[in-house]
């Protein structure tokens, strides 16, 4: 009974080493093990125009029916630049949320041509820019920190 | 009628290389040439040479003869135009016709400005030589404006277009249509910044009898697109509105192909929602959902297949679920979710979304991106998003409904909206999501007019920067929204609080 207590926990004890041992192959320092060696991947602030273009009501028809009609989005916003978690490699970190950014989104009001002395702004005047909504910030640390 | 066409072979580019060059050869002016032929003939005025500026008395004036309201001008003063007087006198007359209405006086001093050029095709290119040799461009204020000339040249660009093109137009020639057309397209990988998308909201917008005229040069298109690779998404924009004339048939016919364009998200969007609004919708969900659902689809594929649905799909349920359903992949598409609720029964849909996790406590991240689409909602809708302010068990979505309703075109700010911010702040609401919904009150208060409600917010957003029980990120953000109502002096002062 005794003896067979001790072969098992030899065994026992010896499948833990080697089970230990094929761990660490591989990942460095006991720390590392698990980490999944990505980064967070650096997205660029940019304007989005969310939603379908409006038709401005006001156009320019010549005798001929050719016909000038602008159109405006009804909505511009602004996405804060961010980390994302894409999958990107890195050894010895991680990807992990950094807390939320804002995204503003303003109003659009068709303003076709604004003159400001010798230059010409055409579009839409894009106004009132408040806080609509949220976008998750990610951001890259290291594994045994 | 559009139709779908194989890809061009290299006889035909070969041919319209041929055809447009033997058309330049014919009618392009030398590029060497700086001035254009006046409408009468004339030789070039010296004028036409210099760039318009604000110390050219003499051209300003005559631009701004153009300008007296009602009364058409004589006749022999528009003749007279030199070429860039012309341009920037097309560009202010258009803003006038736009902002003070298209009077016939204003129509008839249009016509007359744009007669010589569209009478005159070699000089629509050297326009067109002029813009992408920079002639026109000097230093920009900033990169949203255009020099008046170069705005006018484009506009001149799109008239002529349109004409060209036109039947019933005195000025129709559909092969000097089709040669500035294609010589335009050509020429746009040449060019870059506001000068590119004017020019290409030009080619997105001509249209004779509500058919784009982009529908008649899509092998074009093709063509050049796979030629200037480095271009490529440049020339897929051109196909965005041309589904607009076409019937779910020719949609189905001329977009399937572009489905496998998975390296040109644009394209593959562009395609999807017009299949989305094609003969078989059902189909093209199951496609795009097979898409999105693949392990090697690109994140930019995937925003552009999200994009697609809230676009094309119809049924605003579906398009909920698909995006509730796959919230890991959607989450990072704020332009998704802000625009979801728009679509015709969109609140109905994102509210039966929202009501039915609620129930459940489930999927926070998705609650809390339905209710930010439910910003566009009518006044009386925006009660149903207070109720979410106070009710939901989550302090992210709790904030996110006030950032919601006060971020609001239908809403209006009120004393009563700022005691249910603090009470709902007491009540443990995201702090970060209250300081931004405080700033979008403040901001709203003080454009109304009502001070006391201003300072009320201003006052909020102080106690938020000042506390510092709060995450930083919470006090940074009461701070950049308190920017615009304090002085630099107190602004720095405050920073240094939180710095500590």
């Amino acid at each position: 009974m005794k003896r067979s207590l001790v072969l098992w926990s030899a065994l026992v004890g010896t499948l833990v080493c080697a089970l230990q041992a094929h761990a660490d192959i591989g990942t460095g320092t006991p720390k590392l093990r698990g980490c999944p060696h990505k980064q967070a991947t650096h997205v660029e602030s940019e304007w989005i125009d969310p939603g379908a273009a409006q038709v401005c009501a006001k156009s320019i028809k010549l005798a001929d029916g050719s016909t000038w009609s602008p159109s405006c989005p009804e909505n511009r916003a602004i996405v804060p630049a961010h980390g994302e978690c894409q999958g990107e490699s890195n050894q010895g970190t991680l990807c992990v949320p950094n807390g939320v950014l804002n995204v503003q989104v303003g109003e659009c009001t068709c303003d076709p041509i604004v003159h400001i002395g010798q230059w010409v702004t055409a579009g839409c005047t894009c106004t009132q820019f408040t806080n609509a909504g949220t976008i998750e910030d990610f951001t890259t640390v290291p594994c045994d920190g | 009628m559009p139709a779908q066409r194989p890809p061009l072979s290299a006889l035909a580019l070969l041919i319209v290389v041929l055809l447009v060059g033997a058309w330049l050869a014919l009618f392009r002016p030398l590029p060497e040439s700086s001035s254009a032929p006046g409408s009468d003939g004339a030789p070039p005025d010296p004028a036409d040479s210099a760039l318009v500026s604000a110390d050219d008395a003499t051209g300003r004036a005559a631009i701004d003869a153009t300008e007296s309201r009602d009364a058409p001008p004589p006749d022999l003063k528009l003749a007279n135009l030199g070429l860039e007087e012309r341009l920037a006198a097309i560009a202010r007359l258009e803003g006038e016709i736009l902002q003070q209405g298209a009077t016939e006086a204003r129509v008839l001093r249009l016509e007359a400005l744009l007669e010589p050029v569209l009478a005159s095709p070699p000089t629509l290119l050297l326009v067109l030589d002029n813009l992408v040799a920079g002639k026109w461009r000097s230093t920009e204020p900033d990169a949203a404006m255009l020099d008046v000339v170069e705005y006018g040249g484009c506009r001149a660009l799109y008239w002529g277009l349109v004409s060209f093109h036109n039947p019933t137009s005195r000025f129709h020639d559909a092969d000097q249509g089709r040669a500035l057309f294609v010589t335009i397209l050509t020429d746009l990988p040449s060019l870059d910044g506001k000068l590119l998308s004017t020019l290409v909201e030009q080619l997105l917008r001509a249209e004779v009898d509500g058919k784009p005229l982009i529908a008649q040069y899509t092998a074009e298109i093709l063509e050049l697109r796979s030629f200037f690779r480095d271009h490529q998404e440049l020339f897929s924009k051109l196909f965005t509105r041309l589904g607009v004339a076409m019937t779910p048939e020719e949609r189905d016919r001329f977009f399937t192909i572009y489905l496998s364009e998975t390296s040109d998200p644009l394209i593959l969007g562009t395609a999807l929602r017009n299949l989305l609004q094609g003969a078989n919708p059902a189909w093209a969900l199951s496609l795009a959902e097979t898409l999105f659902d693949d392990p090697a689809t690109s994140p930019e594929v995937r925003n552009a297949i999200v994009q697609a649905l809230v676009d094309g799909l119809q049924d605003p349920f579906a398009v909920a679920d698909f995006l509730v359903e796959r919230i890991d992949q959607t989450r990072g598409n704020p332009g998704a979710w802000l625009t979801l609720a728009q679509k015709q029964g969109g609140f109905h849909a994102v509210e039966a979304a929202y009501n039915q996790l609620a129930g459940s406590n489930a999927n926070a991240k998705a609650r809390e991106l339905l209710v930010a689409s439910m910003r566009n909602a009518s006044a009386s809708d925006l009660e149903r998003i207070a109720g979410i302010a106070f009710q939901d068990p989550s302090p992210g979505v709790r904030g996110q409904a006030l950032m919601a309703i006060t971020s609001s075109p239908n809403w209006t700010p009120t004393q009563k909206s700022m005691d249910d911010l603090r009470s709902a702040f007491a009540g443990g609401v995201d702090p970060t999501r209250a300081a931004w919904s405080a700033g979008n009150l403040a901001k709203k208060a003080a454009k109304t007019g009502a001070v006391e409600l201003r300072d009320d917010a201003a006052n909020f957003l102080r106690d938020l920067v000042v506390d510092t029980s709060l995450p930083d990120a919470a006090r940074l953000a009461a701070l950049d929204e308190l920017k615009p109502f304090l002085s630099d002096v107190e602004w720095e002062l405050l920073k240094k609080g939180i710095a500590k």
